[in-house]
């Protein structure tokens, strides 16, 4: 099982995985059974974790998703930002590149998805990344984006 | 291919919560969130997709809460069983666009006064006729 990067600087006794942070978060702006809205995000409020977020929005994009933030945590694993740029142009052997592919499962099942695994970037560093994708709605029901947030570590070889 | 579902019992049926492919994680989210009391119950289901026969077996794993959903009581129609719809294994085709969730279905108290409303005018009209014939027989 993939072990998540320790968070610096958490309260004792506060849950340290990234992923079952952002969720808890997600849930917290659910209003009963409805999506949260894009407009419910407060960056500020997840300072600790947003750059290891991102979001996709999907309104007018739904067979190809555009980023619309990229947290700098990712970009780094990344080759560079991809603000503005589609899911089909995420470049392969990247953090990205992994989280991505199960964006259809999350939007075919309706709820957050979390998966994990590992992976040998790009220059050939080989990693253990934990991911999750969460849906965001515009109206509560349609789903038209999602907030998505990934880490990991490095392996080394002994 | 295995995946671990985690499910709530709201308004009277058990509703997806989240998805992880890691055993641990789910068992440990779930047992957080059953401690909340947030939820009636909480449960989770180990999904297991075999790729060569391409089917699914299932499993509860973990079933939180007091047993309380058995005895739940819908406010005005009668309790439904737990919701056995399985939500499609990884892989399955997307959605139709839009991906909106199917809408309640409400029934209509529309038909059954038409339907009153419709043979009283056909009665009626029956009878107008009725009494014309005869009354046009009895003065000829």
């Amino acid at each position: 099982m993939p072990r998540e990067v320790v968070q610096e600087g958490l309260p004792a006794g506060s849950e340290r995985r990234l992923v079952l942070r952002l969720l808890k978060y997600w849930r917290g702006l659910q209003d009963g059974d409805w999506f949260p809205p894009f407009s419910a995000i407060d960056n500020v409020e997840i300072a600790d974790m947003w750059n290891d977020s991102f979001v996709l929005d999907l309104a007018g994009h739904e067979n190809d998703p555009v980023f619309r933030w990229f947290g700098n945590g990712i970009a780094c694993r990344c080759g560079g930002s991809l603000i503005g740029r589609h899911v089909s142009e995420v470049p392969e052997n990247c953090l990205a590149s992994v989280v991505v592919t199960y964006l259809d499962d999350v939007l075919a099942r309706e709820a957050p998805m979390s998966r994990g695994g590992e992976l040998v970037l790009w220059n050939g560093v080989r990693i253990l990344y934990r991911s999750i994708l969460m849906p965001l709605s515009d109206d509560g029901k349609t789903i038209t984006g999602i907030l998505g947030g990934a880490n990991c570590r490095e392996v080394t070889e002994e | 291919m295995k995946a671990f579902e985690i499910y709530t019992f709201r308004g009277g049926n058990w509703k997806i919560d989240s998805v992880f492919d890691d055993k641990d994680l789910a068992l440990f989210e779930a047992k957080r969130m059953d401690s909340s009391n947030r939820f009636l119950s909480v449960r989770v289901v180990e999904e297991i997709f075999d790729e060569v026969s391409s089917q699914t077996s299932t499993r509860t794993i973990f079933r939180g809460g007091s047993g309380a959903e058995l005895s739940y009581q819908a406010p005005k129609k009668a309790a439904p069983a737990i919701n056995k719809a399985r939500p499609r294994a990884a892989g399955a085709e997307r959605s139709p666009k839009g991906r909106r969730r199917k809408p309640a279905k409400k029934k209509s108290g529309f038909s059954g006064p038409f339907l009153i409303l419709l043979l009283v005018v056909v009665f009626g009209f029956a009878a107008m006729f009725g009494l014309q014939f005869f009354a046009g027989v009895k003065l000829g």
